[in-house]
C-alpha cells in the first residue's frame, strides 16, 4: 500500500462528490436522508466552517469524513484515500462535540493512551503530554480523573487529545461549547495559530460568531443539502452600504461632516453613533484586571504555552 | 501491537477501578479462605478436603463466569453507548484490534484472579490438612485418594453389546411364535427390560462361582501403584437402605502372566458389605506384555449371589501424576471455560446491546447444559441405538452448535483424585473452543468491525 502523502502535496484534503447518506430501519427501508448528494472540497491549509441548524446533516458529514459512518452513495476521499484507511487517520485530529473520554482515566493517562494509539514513542509521548497539559492549562490536574472534570476542563483535555499527533487535518465539532469566555478566546487563538501553521481545519458549529471569527470559507447545510458556500467576504459583504470608523469628533466637525453627507445622501440613510465594544471583550478586560490583582482561581489556568512540537510539520514516518 | 497493548491496559484499568470487579475479588478471597474453614463434611479428613476442593472450586468458577459475563458485555457496550469508541476508532487503530485488546484484557485479568484463587486454595488445603488434629492414617488416605492424579481404567465389557442383541432377538422370536403384537411403547419398555436384564445377569456372581474382569491398555510404567476399586450388591442390584446392609464373603485373584495362574490378592478375602466402595492394592508383576490385567472375583458366600454394576465397577486406579500436576490441569480446563465465556461475552456484547447480550449468552450456556444433561441421561452404557425422537434430534442439533459449559467442570474429578486426562483438555480446546466457538467469534468480530458508529446522535 502506498503511503499517505502529506497535505502540502495535495490541493484538496477532503473531496466529496455527490455524497449521500440514507439511514435505514431494521428492515433496510430508507428512514431518513441525512445527507443528499453534496459536493464540496476542502483545500490544504484552509479553515472551513460547516454551518447549519440541528439535523442539517453536518454531524453526519463529519462522521463520514472520520470513517465512523459509511456513505450510501457518492465519493469521499480524505488525503486521497478512503476515510476508513488507517493511514489517513494518522493525519487527523478530532474534537467531538461532547467530550467522550474514559472517566476512570486521569488527564495524563488519557493523553498517554491516545498518544500510544499513534505509536508515538514513550519518551516523546511523555514530553507531548506534559506540553499539551500545559497548553490547555491543566498541568495541575494531570493526576485527576477526567470524570471529576468540569465541562470546560473536559473540553480542554479533549482539545489536547486532538493535538497529540500534531494533525494535518483538524476537525472540531462545536469547539467553544462549554468553555468560558477566556477558554473560548484561547481556543480561537489556538485555532488561528494552527491556521497560521498551514493546518487544514474543519469547524462544525451553530455559533455563527465562532465561524465568523475563525473561518476563511463556510458551507451552509440545511436538510442535507448545501444551501450556500463561499468565502466570508463573498457571502457577507454588503455592497450597498459603507462604514467609516474614526476617533470621537467634536460637535462642529460632526456637523460639518453631516452637511457634506446630506448634500449627497437622503437623511434617513445616515446613522451616526458611538460603537459598542462586545460583551466578550468587556468580560475579558475585567478578568485581565482581576489577574493583574493576583486573584486566585481553581480549575483550568489560562495562557498556557503552545508546545514546540505543534510548530513542527507532522512527520509520521519518524513515528513508526 | 502498541495499540493492542494500550487498549489492553485501559480495559484492565477500567476493570480494576470498577466496583463490580472489587466486589468479585472480595467474594473470591472470602470463598477460597472461608469455605475450606467452614466445611467439615462427616468430620473425616477425606470428607473435609474433598468438599473443600469440590465446593470452593465450583464457587470460584461460578463467580468468575458471572464476573466475565458481566464485564465482557459491559466493556464492549459502554464504549459504544458512551461514544468513547468513536474517539478511539478515529485514531489509527482498527476495530478488530480494539476487540482483541478488550478480549485479552478481560481474559488475562480473570485468569489472574483464577490463578490467585487456586494458589490460595492450594495453600489453605495443605494448611488445613497439616494443622488439624487428623491422624497420620487419615492424612495418608487423603494423599492417596484425593491429593493425587489417578487414571481410571474400566474393565472391558464390549461383549455385552452382542449379548444384548442376542437376548433381544430371542425375545422377539419368542413373541412372534406366541403371536403377540407389540406396540411401539411396549417395544421401548421391553428393550429397557432386556437391557437391564442383560446388565444384571452379566454382573451376577453365583455362590461358589467366580467372574472374570479384563483391564486393557495399561501402561507398563504404571505398575507401581495400581488400586482396584469396586462395590458389590448382595442379593440383588437394587440400592439398599443404610440400615439394612447385607454382607457376603468374597475374594479377589489376579492372573500372573509368567506362571499363567491366578494368585490370591493379599487381604482381599473378607466379608464385603453391600453397596460400599472398597479399594485394594494390586501386587506388582500382574501385567501382561500387551498391557492387560486379568482379575476375578470369587463369591465365597454359601447361598447368595452378588452383583456388580459392570458399567461402573470394578475399576483400576493408576497414579499417573502428583496432585499439583492434576491441579494445574484443572486450572487449564477452568481457563478454557473462561476463554469460552469471555469470547461469547465479547462477541455478543460487541454486536448486541447490554441486556440482549447478557440474556443471549446466559441462554446459550443454560441450553448447552440442559442439552448435555438430556444426552447424558439418555445415553446407554451399551451404546445401543435408540429410536429417533423429536427431543433427541433437537438435543443433538443443539449440541452440535452449542457448547455445554458443564463439560468444563473438573471440581468433581479433582476432589476425587481422578486424573484430568490430556485428551480431555485437547477435546475441549480443539472441538469445543476452536471448532465451535471460534467460527462464532470470527462472525461477531466481522460484524463488529463493519458496524457503523454514531447512527444515533446523542442529542
Amino acid at each position: 500500500m502506498t503511503d499517505i502523502k502529506q497535505s502540502d502535496n495535495f490541493s484538496n484534503v477532503i473531496t466529496a462528490e455527490n455524497l449521500s447518506k440514507i439511514f435505514k430501519d431494521f428492515w433496510n427501508r430508507p428512514k431518513s436522508k441525512a445527507v443528499n448528494k453534496i459536493t464540496f472540497n476542502v483545500k490544504s491549509g484552509e479553515t472551513i466552517g460547516l454551518l447549519g441548524p440541528n439535523g442539517s446533516g453536518k454531524s453526519t458529514t463529519v462522521k463520514m469524513i472520520l470513517g465512523l459512518l459509511y456513505p450510501t452513495s457518492g465519493d469521499l476521499n480524505v488525503f486521497g484515500e478512503a476515510p476508513s484507511n488507517i493511514k489517513t487517520k494518522k493525519l487527523i485530529g478530532y474534537l467531538p462535540e461532547e467530550t467522550y473520554l474514559y472517566k476512570y482515566l486521569t488527564a495524563w493517562e488519557t493523553l498517554d493512551f491516545f498518544g500510544s494509539l499513534f505509536k508515538i514513542p514513550s519518551k516523546e509521548r511523555k514530553k507531548r503530554v506534559r506540553e499539551l497539559l500545559n497548553m490547555v492549562g491543566l498541568s495541575n490536574s494531570a493526576g485527576r480523573c477526567v470524570g471529576e472534570f468540569s465541562k470546560g476542563m473536559a473540553r480542554r483535555i479533549g482539545l489536547a487529545q486532538t493535538m497529540i499527533n500534531n494533525p494535518e487535518l483538524i476537525i472540531l465539532d462545536e469547539p467553544t461549547s462549554g468553555l468560558d469566555p477566556i477558554g473560548s478566546k484561547e481556543m480561537k487563538e489556538l485555532i488561528k495559530l494552527f491556521k497560521k501553521q498551514g493546518k487544514t481545519i474543519l469547524i462544525c458549529s451553530h455559533l455563527l460568531s465562532d465561524i465568523e471569527d475563525m473561518c476563511d470559507r463556510v458551507i451552509l447545510l440545511y436538510g442535507g443539502k448545501i444551501r450556500a458556500e463561499g468565502s466570508l467576504n463573498e457571502i457577507l459583504k454588503e455592497k450597498s452600504t459603507q462604514k467609516i470608523t474614526v476617533p470621537a469628533l467634536s460637535p462642529e466637525a460632526t456637523k460639518k461632516l453631516l452637511e457634506i453627507l446630506r448634500s449627497r445622501l437622503s437623511e434617513e440613510k445616515i446613522v451616526i453613533d458611538n460603537p459598542r465594544i462586545s460583551l466578550e471583550s468587556f468580560f475579558l478586560d475585567v478578568i485581565k484586571k482581576a489577574n493583574e490583582e493576583k486573584a486566585i482561581t481553581s480549575g483550568a489556568e489560562s495562557g498556557g504555552k503552545i508546545p514546540d512540537f505543534l510548530y513542527k510539520k507532522n512527520n509520521f514516518s519518524q513515528q513508526k | 501491537m502498541k495499540a493492542f497493548f494500550s487498549i489492553n491496559r485501559i480495559t484492565f484499568l477500567a476493570l480494576t477501578r470498577s466496583y463490580v470487579f472489587q466486589t468479585v475479588l472480595a467474594f473470591l478471597l472470602l470463598c477460597v479462605i472461608g469455605l475450606p474453614m467452614l466445611l467439615s463434611g462427616d468430620g473425616t479428613a477425606l470428607s473435609h478436603i474433598k468438599l473443600s476442593i469440590d465446593y470452593t472450586l465450583s464457587f470460584v468458577t461460578f463467580i468468575l463466569v458471572f464476573s466475565i459475563l458481566w464485564t465482557s458485555c459491559t466493556v464492549m457496550n459502554s464504549d459504544r453507548d458512551k461514544y468513547q469508541l468513536h474517539l478511539v476508532v478515529v485514531k489509527p487503530v482498527s476495530k478488530v484490534t480494539v476487540w482483541l485488546g478488550k478480549f485479552f484484557s478481560i481474559l488475562v485479568t480473570h485468569t489472574l484472579l483464577l490463578f490467585i484463587s487456586m494458589a490460595v486454595l492450594y495453600l489453605v488445603l495443605h494448611f488445613n490438612l497439616n494443622s488439624s488434629t487428623y491422624t497420620q492414617k487419615q492424612r495418608e488416605k487423603v494423599y492417596n485418594k484425593i491429593l493425587t492424579g489417578r487414571k481410571t481404567i474400566k474393565h472391558d465389557f464390549s461383549g455385552l453389546k452382542q449379548l444384548y442383541r442376542k437376548n433381544w432377538k430371542e425375545k422377539l422370536a419368542a413373541l412372534k411364535k406366541s403371536g403377540e403384537v407389540l406396540t411401539d411403547r411396549n417395544k421401548k419398555e421391553l428393550r429397557q427390560e432386556i437391557y437391564f436384564q442383560t446388565l444384571t445377569n452379566s454382573g451376577q456372581v453365583e455362590p461358589g462361582k467366580s467372574s472374570e474382569f479384563i483391564f486393557k491398555n495399561i501402561k507398563e510404567d504404571s505398575l507401581t501403584n495400581i488400586i482396584l476399586k469396586f462395590r458389590i450388591f448382595v442379593g440383588n442390584i437394587k440400592m439398599i437402605s443404610k440400615q439394612n446392609k447385607p454382607k457376603a464373603a468374597g475374594a479377589w485373584e489376579i492372573f500372573d502372566p509368567r506362571t499363567k495362574k491366578y494368585n490370591k490378592i493379599k487381604g482381599s478375602l473378607q466379608d464385603y458389605t453391600s453397596n460400599i466402595f472398597y479399594e485394594l492394592k494390586l501386587p506388582a508383576g500382574c501385567l501382561s506384555k500387551d498391557g492387560t490385567a486379568k482379575l476375578r472375583y470369587i463369591n465365597k458366600a454359601e447361598s447368595v449371589s452378588v452383583f456388580f454394576q459392570i458399567t461402573e465397577s470394578p475399576v483400576l486406579y493408576i497414579t499417573e501424576v502428583p496432585f499439583l500436576n492434576n491441579y494445574l490441569r484443572a486450572f487449564i480446563v477452568i481457563f478454557l471455560s473462561l476463554v469460552l465465556i469471555t469470547g461469547l461475552g465479547c462477541a455478543l456484547g460487541g454486536v448486541f446491546s447490554f441486556p440482549i447480550a447478557v440474556i443471549t449468552v446466559a441462554a446459550y450456556l443454560v441450553i448447552g447444559s440442559i442439552s448435555n444433561f438430556v444426552t447424558l441421561s439418555s445415553k446407554s452404557a451399551l451404546d445401543i441405538k435408540k429410536e429417533q425422537s423429536f427431543e433427541k434430534s433437537l438435543t443433538d442439533f443443539l449440541l452440535s452448535v452449542i457448547i455445554p459449559l458443564s463439560r468444563f467442570d473438573t471440581s468433581d474429578e479433582l476432589s476425587s483424585g481422578i486424573l484430568i486426562e490430556k485428551s480431555k483438555i485437547f477435546d475441549l480446546l480443539f472441538f469445543l473452543i476452536l471448532c465451535k466457538e471460534f467460527p462464532l467469534l470470527f462472525l461477531c468480530i466481522y460484524i463488529y468491525s463493519k458496524k457503523e458508529l454514531g447512527l444515533i446522535t446523542k442529542k
